[in-house]
């Protein structure tokens, strides 16, 4: 039964790549119904894995190598989560997509890829074992590269799609050698046995080994969720189409690197540990800043989720793997939900750029009060769903060191920050006139599932202590002290998002003014790409080009003039000794067949001449044999 | 006494007995109604039921039949099985052929049965008089259909075969005579009893009397130098006629030889280098001299000299591997022979041409018939994974495995010289443009047995397992 729950979306795509024009608008009812189905499937595997206990089915595949390669699919509380937020919001996202995409030329198309996602998706999630894990891995990324340049019309989708798969390329590159490494040394790839190849590192005394590896599975997990230095994809990603945003590109994809790292954590050693948690601070502070002077809607979400994520990596760097997911699963809730949200302004207004929006909130009350609730959950307000979410990371680093909860504290007020300053830009203030008459919110089909994922943004932290063993109940202190956060990024939001306050003081201007420009220039990293790696890359292959033309060229021209040289010679010997002897052999051959040729005239009382000659002849041989 | 083994004896032969019957049945209904549906009915009808009688029989443990007659062992099954596929197949092909006139459609059909019960008599002989019956009954048959057209071309082809295989027969005529002079008997058994027995003296005249057997069936197998009625007589005959001349008499034959050998093993010793030499000098003439054809049916006469040289191989090392490897390979041979005359079929009922240039194109105008051909064509030029590729293998490998690598290595050197002239057929196809750009469609019967021989060629070539097993219960 487990293989039913990637199974259906993969049978959608066959469907929907192959008939999908002649269905039309039923294409998207087929990815719904078989992504519902999935949704339904995963939700009766609960009780079972609420017991703690692992599902699996597996096949053998390679018996050729020592041990088998049983490759399968199997189900445990980890994996479980993960299938519940693919389903359960892939579902509801793609509910949201009819609506959105409505008028597109290549409607079904759409939802072909989308449901290959899915399918890709919960076989990243399900699989048991290193080569299957990676075969999805790198279908997702595929299916990524299709949707983000979905419309690749638009010369800017076309390049964000590349960008994507090429950046996330040196991610998987690093995640395959790894792959490679653990089978040269520990010989097993089996995900469900880990342990065991943790302590057959420990035994031998080889944990430098596992650090290694485990620094490569990491460096494809930075690829995937778009940590620092890979990060740069992302934000360039948000040219596909906004359901396509909400769910690859903010609820699940981007979280499977986190995904993997909570579930390779055996292999992760302290020191790699280590790097996780630095990469995973400094990506979340870094977007966190950049998120502040972003315009674009979509752009300051990008990088609110990859702030987001290197919060949930730093969790992990902190070997707190159950805060880490449960931060997943209640952040893919909202920021699903305020990319659709965002969606919906963009659907309504066809404009994403912070300047020419503003005062919508009366037009979109629905929109609005949903972008409300998920800003609140994301900016954790108490008992919303990113509260427990945060708190738990936040309690966990305050066990590690107080300065880290600090530093994650301010994080947090300036996760507030740039959460309320996009939602009272947009939604407050004084309407900026549009050429395009009143807005209205969107068709039912999209409000629906936005007011669906609503109610797990509010609800869905109440999950934590059943379903992810963190520690439940109020802390005070942390409660105070994160409202304070949050209290502080609404209020700089307020002031200085909303009414154009200038808070700093004369002598700090020009700092601040720099500092300003830094963040909004995104520090400058697409740029540094630009002039240290690709700008070197390309006058290298100048130079090489050059080199190539002067001294390759050079030498082939010189070595040609003496090759024409010595075929000539050889030309010579070619034509009287090589030819002379196919020439032989031919005239023999055509000599033998005019023979044959000859003897077949036609002419019958030739041919009974032959048979009785041939007949004594063979008897006298045969006579002579025998004597 | 005698009428319980005759009513025994038929009970085992029932296959043939329902092929002959329904053979003079689709005589007689071509006759009456002079129609080519009922004809073609009746004979569909016949075939389905000596097949399942053939599965019947599958059953059934080795027996001996009409006083030792006949024997009806797993050999004789396998080729009971060859030649009912190739009378199948044939039918098949003479369906919808236009170049028999519709009033001897039932004639042609019936004879076409009766060779199939005559190819199936050939394999079962265990006597020397059944041996020369079945013989002569493959062969008058044979010249019948040969000259069925009624045009010149095919009178005259008719005439020459049937005068060369007079000849021919009146020459194993004279073996045997001498056989049964030498030793007294006629059944194969008894005939290896005497032989064991007889004193050196006799041996050079027991060796010439089989050297003059051997020489008949050298003829039915178109083993040089006694193939020269071969390229005459297939391009005279109606293209279907052709396909079965190509595969049927050459499997019987096969079968016989294999019987006769065993037979005569304490003298085979004297005749065996002859054999030897002349398998090469049979490969090596009927690749060489198709190299320079034209005519598409003359082709594919010397590349059937050409395949019956490397089946030779298999007779020559007479071991066990080496007689598996001729039923496997007899096996391919009848799929992929077959099947690339089904495309001359196809393609001469389309142009009226029979010249190689009529091919011309053919992967635009019909491309899955040129796709069929070019596996047929590959097949029979033995590149893997085709069903013709296993077959060339078994064969050479048993070559090697008794010692006679040069046979292995003229085998080897002959399929490279047969490529090319199997390749340059492709070549018209794929690379040359047509010369008529209409669409060429095959008729439906024709697609069957294109069909059929086309999986049978590239499953049993990817999967050769089941072949294996059904062969290696044989031996």
């Amino acid at each position: 039964m487990l293989a039913w729950i990637p199974g259906l979306p993969l049978a959608a795509f066959a469907v929907l790549i192959l008939v999908g024009r002649r269905l039309g608008r039923a294409s998207a009812w087929v990815s719904v119904a078989a992504l519902a189905s999935s949704a339904f499937l995963t939700l009766q595997l609960t009780p079972h894995v609420l017991d703690g206990q692992r599902l699996a089915v597996s096949w053998r595949w390679l018996s050729a190598t020592d041990p088998a390669w049983f490759l399968g699919l199997a189900v445990d509380r980890l994996s479980w989560v993960m299938l519940v937020l693919v389903t359960v919001i892939g579902t509801l996202i793609t509910i949201y997509s009819i609506g959105y995409m409505q008028d597109d030329a290549r409607f079904s198309r759409f939802f072909a890829y989308l449901s290959l996602f899915c399918a890709a998706m919960l076989g990243l999630v399900m699989a048991n074992h290193f080569v299957l894990l990676y075969a999805c891995w790198e279908l997702v990324g595929l299916c990524s590269y299709l949707l983000i340049s979905f419309w690749f019309e638009k010369p800017e989708a076309a390049r964000a799609g590349r960008k994507a798969f090429l950046t996330t390329r040196v991610g998987d590159t690093g995640l395959l050698i790894g792959i490679l490494a653990l089978w040269v040394t520990a010989g097993q790839l089996h995900l469900g046995r880990l342990e065991e190849i943790r302590t057959f590192f420990v035994l031998r005394d080889q944990t430098w080994w596992l650090t290694i590896i485990s620094t490569l599975i990491f460096l494809g997990a930075v690829g995937k969720s778009a940590q620092i230095p890979l990060h740069v994809w992302l934000p360039d990603a948000m040219e596909g189409p906004t359901p396509v945003s909400a769910l690859i590109h903010a609820a699940t994809m981007v979280a499977a690197g986190v995904y993997l790292v909570a579930r390779t954590l055996p292999l992760f050693t302290p020191e790699s540990l280590r790097l996780v948690l630095w990469i995973g601070l400094a990506t979340h502070l870094f977007a966190g800043t950049v998120a502040l002077t972003m315009t674009d809607i979509k752009r300051v979400l990008a990088y609110s989720t990859i702030s987001q994520l290197g919060l949930m990596m730093t969790a992990l760097g902190l070997g707190a793997a159950s805060s880490a997911m449960f931060h997943l699963s209640t952040h893919a809730f909202f920021k699903a939900l305020l990319f659709m949200a965002a969606g919906s302004v963009i659907h309504a207004t066809h404009r994403q750029d912070l300047r020419e929006l503003g005062g919508l909130g009366r037009h979109l009350p629905w929109t609005r009060a949903l972008f409300l609730i998920a800003a609140l959950s994301m900016g954790g307000f108490p008992l919303l769903s990113g509260f427990w979410s945060k708190d738990a990371i936040l309690l966990s680093a305050r066990e590690h060191a107080p300065w880290l909860m600090w530093t994650l504290l301010g994080g947090a007020a300036v996760t507030a920050g740039y959460i309320f300053r996009l939602y009272l830009r947009c939604f407050h203030g004084s309407p900026v006139a549009s050429g395009c008459g009143t807005p209205h919110d969107s068709p039912a089909v999209m409000i629906l599932p936005m007011a669906a994922l609503g109610l797990g943004a509010a609800f869905a932290g109440f999950a934590g202590p059943g379903v992810f063993h963190v520690h439940g109940g109020l802390d005070v202190p942390m409660l105070i002290s994160s409202s304070v956060a949050l209290s502080i990024g609404v209020t700089l939001a307020f002031a200085v998002g909303l009414k154009r306050r200038v808070l700093v003081p004369a002598v700090l201007r020009p700092l601040g003014t720099k500092l300003y420009r830094l963040a909004a220039n995104k520090y400058y990293v697409d740029e540094a790409y630009q002039r240290w790696i690709i700008g070197p890359f390309l006058d290298a292959t100048a130079w090489l080009s050059r080199f190539d033309r002067r001294i390759i060229d050079g030498a082939v021209d010189a070595a040609g003039l003496g090759g024409w040289r010595i075929g000539q010679w050889k030309e010579r010997f070619d034509r009287v000794v090589i030819d002379g002897i196919v020439n032989g052999i031919a005239l023999v051959t055509r000599s033998i067949g005019h023979v044959v040729r000859r003897a077949q005239t036609g002419v019958i009382h030739h041919y009974l001449f032959w048979v009785v000659a041939a007949s004594v002849m063979l008897m006298l041989w045969i006579r002579a044999v025998s004597a | 006494m005698v009428s319980a083994t005759l009513v025994e004896s038929l009970r085992l032969w029932l296959p043939e007995v329902i092929l002959g019957l329904g053979a003079m049945g689709v005589v007689l209904c071509g006759a009456l109604t002079h129609r080519r549906a009922a004809a073609a009915m009746l004979t569909a009808v016949v075939l389905f039921a000596s097949a399942v009688l053939l599965v019947n029989a599958q059953a059934t443990p080795p027996a001996e039949g009409f006083f030792g007659m006949i024997r009806l062992d797993p050999l004789a099954h396998v080729f009971r099985w060859l030649a009912w596929g190739v009378v199948a197949l044939v039918v098949l092909m003479a369906w919808c052929a236009s170049d028999v006139s519709p009033k001897w459609f039932g004639e042609y059909l019936g004879l076409l049965m009766v060779v199939g019960v005559g190819l199936m008599l050939m394999a079962e002989a265990q006597h020397l008089l059944m041996a020369y019956l079945a013989i002569e009954l493959v062969s008058l048959t044979s010249y019948l259909l040969v000259a069925l057209t009624r045009d010149a071309r095919s009178s005259e082809a008719g005439l020459k075969y049937l005068l060369f295989g007079a000849l021919s027969s009146g020459i194993m005529l004279f073996g045997m005579s001498l056989l049964f002079g030498v030793t007294g008997e006629l059944a194969f058994p008894a005939i290896r009893e005497a032989l064991e027995r007889l004193p050196s003296s006799q041996m050079r005249l027991c060796a010439t009397a089989v050297g003059l057997v051997s020489v008949g069936l050298a003829f039915k197998i178109s083993m040089v130098p006694f193939h020269l009625w071969t390229p005459d007589v297939y391009e005279g005959a109606p293209v279907p006629v052709t396909a079965m001349l190509s595969v049927g008499p050459k499997a019987a034959g096969f079968a016989l030889w294999i019987r006769v050998i065993q037979m005569v093993e304490p003298v085979w010793g004297a005749i065996a280098p002859a054999v030897w030499w002349l398998t090469v000098v049979t490969m090596t003439v009927g690749n060489l001299a198709a190299l320079s054809q034209t005519n598409v049916k003359r082709l594919l006469a010397y590349s059937t000299i050409g395949q019956v040289g490397y089946l030779l191989i298999g007779l020559s090392v007479r071991t066990a591997a080496g007689i598996e490897a001729i039923l496997v390979y007899l096996a391919a041979y009848l799929f992929m022979n077959l099947g690339a005359f089904a495309c001359v079929v196809a393609v001469v009922t389309d142009s009226g041409s029979e010249s190689v240039d009529a091919f011309r194109g053919l992967a635009r105008r019909a491309p899955v018939l040129a796709l069929c051909c070019a596996v047929f064509l590959l097949s029979l030029a033995g590149l893997p994974p085709l069903f013709g590729f296993i077959g060339k293998f078994l064969l050479f490998g048993a070559a090697i495995q008794s010692q006679a690598v040069w046979l292995a290595v003229a085998g080897v050197v002959n399929s490279a010289i047969a490529l090319y002239y199997y390749v340059n057929i492709i070549r018209q196809m794929y690379l040359l443009s047509p010369q008529q750009a209409r669409p060429l469609r095959p008729a439906a019967a024709v697609q069957v047995a294109l069909g059929v021989c086309g999986v049978a060629t590239v499953v049993f070539g990817v999967f050769p397992s089941g072949v294996f097993a059904w062969i290696q219960g044989v031996i």
